[in-house]
């Protein structure tokens, strides 16, 4: 698993994804945290939790396309399959990968905590509640990129596939907002991924939103390793 | 030794392999000929673990090809027909990378990965990286992920398809040297590979094994012909004339004859007659030509083998 885990950090790292994730991801979350701190005099992180959150649902995307479908295009993943590698180790391999490029992303963003130390005096309790939310927010997206990659060859469609998916998840709260169908609100409200991540946000650790993201990370996770086995019947 | 038993691969209701049985003993060099389609690459993917088998089974060294595929994804090494390769990646990070996925102990796997290059004759390109090489340079980096670590079984998809002759003599090289520690199966399209590198045979066609064997038993069914070669000493046009006496029915190639030499080389095909042959022979005689040299010809295997995939 560590050797999948290197050779995926290696090919972020080689490749410009890294360079163009991680900065872009910085720029823009850091111009909304300084317009909302300098602008609306605003002396929070929340606002930019929510950036966040948006921005992630481009970014990962980004980090997710190639994950499975270039080993299937460069028949790379039939080699995984001949050597003692097992499809867990695949797939966690890679997902860890994914996870550690986005925890730099975040970890970058800790820099914003200092203007808000210097301007005023922040509680840091919901600055951690919301690092949470945005962490399980994207460990979620990836499961879902990871997922989407292991059903192309090409890395074009995995990404819109990706982000469709993921803003399918986002809006989807908002269906319930049609007259017509007020009456299924409740579980749409359930299901996206916007509702829980609302709470983070606001600085409250929710169980139950806690336990969804995971589920939900889980059960995406679960079908690319299912998609991946499948792939060997074939 | 491995042995494969009803070998047999159904994708989409559709059956690609059907009940395949050889086995391959030690420092043998097998060649999986057969057209296009005919279930070749599938076989070859079903003994790497790539894709499983709908029924029938395999052991390599007593291991069960399904049951134990952990193990035996350690004893081979696979080369598809597109070698398999990280394009962004160094040669040398290539074939480390490889070494680790293999489960090399780390102690070894430089020592692993410094052989292979030198073997498969990379030593130049070990810094390059791969998507910037040549097609030639490309299959051999990838044959050398497939026998780092000198694995028990090599199976080589077309190794040599797209190399210029130089490239395909160093590859035939390669490989034959690498059959000193593995059992090789190889497909090819390549029919002098054949003759030149396999021990055995096997034939391939529409999913089914038609025949195995080693090379020089295999012969067509006789189809009444005799093939000779003749070497002859004299003047072309009494040559052609002798050779198309009337009423024996016989066909004949003259070769070029060389500039500042009378020697000419025939091919005729008799038919299943001693007496048409002595004709023929006391005939080039009464007309005072020389026969150097009287040697049937061979059929050779692509001959053979063009005949078979042609046949139904």
């Amino acid at each position: 698993m560590l050797d999948i885990y290197r050779k995926e950090l290696f090919t972020y790292f080689w490749s410009p994804i890294a360079y163009i994730v991680v900065p872009v991801f910085l720029l823009i979350s850091g111009y909304f945290f300084s317009f909302s701190l300098y602008y609306l005099k605003l002396a929070t992180m929340s606002n930019a939790f929510h950036n966040m959150s948006i921005l992630l649902l481009l970014l990962v995307p980004v980090m997710t396309m190639r994950l499975i479908s270039e080993e299937k295009s460069s028949g790379t993943l039939e080699l995984l399959f001949s050597m003692p590698v097992s499809i867990g180790n695949i797939l966690f391999g890679k997902f860890l990968a994914a996870v550690s490029l986005l925890m730099i992303m975040l970890a970058g963003s800790l820099i914003f905590i200092i203007p808000l130390i210097i301007h005023a005096e922040p509680d840091f309790g919901p600055i951690w509640a919301g690092y949470l939310g945005i962490f399980l927010l994207g460990t979620c997206y990836i499961s879902i990129g990871l997922f989407v990659s292991s059903l192309t060859e090409n890395q074009i469609v995995a990404a819109l596939g990706t982000t469709a998916i993921l803003i399918l998840f986002w809006f989807i709260r908002y269906i319930g907002n049609f007259e017509a169908l007020q009456f299924i609100n409740l579980p749409f409200e359930f299901i996206s991924t916007s509702t829980h991540q609302g709470d983070f946000v606001r600085g409250l650790i929710n169980f139950s939103s806690v336990i969804y993201l995971l589920s939900l990370t889980g059960l995406f996770y679960g079908l690319a390793w299912l998609r991946v086995h499948l792939l060997r019947f074939g | 030794m491995l042995d494969v038993r009803n070998l047999t691969k159904k994708i989409d209701g559709k059956t690609i392999v059907e009940n395949i049985s050889f086995t391959l003993n030690e420092g043998e060099i097998l060649g999986f000929v057969g057209p296009n389609g005919a279930g070749k690459t599938t076989t070859l993917r079903m003994l790497a673990c790539c894709t499983l088998p709908a029924s029938g089974n395999a052991t390599l060294d007593g291991l069960d090809l399904v049951k134990d595929d952990m193990q035996i994804r350690r004893k081979i090494g696979y080369l598809p027909e597109v070698p398999p390769l990280y394009e962004h990646m160094k040669v040398v990070t290539y074939l480390r990378t490889i070494a680790r996925f293999k489960g090399i102990p780390a102690s070894e796997q430089n020592r692993a990965v410094d052989e292979v290059i030198e073997r498969c004759l990379i030593n130049k390109m070990n810094v390059r990286e791969i998507g910037k090489l040549s097609k030639g340079y490309r299959q051999r980096v990838g044959l050398a992920q497939a026998i780092l670590g000198n694995p028990r079984l090599l199976l080589l998809d077309e190794p040599t398809s797209g190399l210029d002759p130089g490239q395909i003599s160093e590859m035939r090289e390669i490989i034959r040297s690498a059959a000193k520690d593995s059992m090789v199966i190889f497909s090819t399209h390549i029919l002098q590979e054949i003759q030149n590198l396999c021990h055995r045979i096997v034939l391939i066609k529409n999913g089914a094994l038609t025949f195995q064997g080693r090379l020089d038993q295999y012969g067509l069914a006789d189809d009444g012909i005799t093939h000779l070669v003749l070497r002859l000493e004299g003047d072309r046009n009494v040559i052609e004339s002798a050779l198309s006496l009337e009423g024996h029915g016989i066909s004949y190639q003259l070769g070029e004859q060389t500039s500042g030499s009378t020697e000419i080389k025939a091919n005729v095909q008799f038919p299943e007659n001693a007496a048409t042959q002595t004709a023929i022979l006391k005939e080039l005689l009464n007309q005072n030509i020389n026969v150097l040299e009287v040697s049937p010809q061979a059929k050779d295997l692509e001959h053979t083998i063009l005949e078979f995939m042609r046949s139904e």
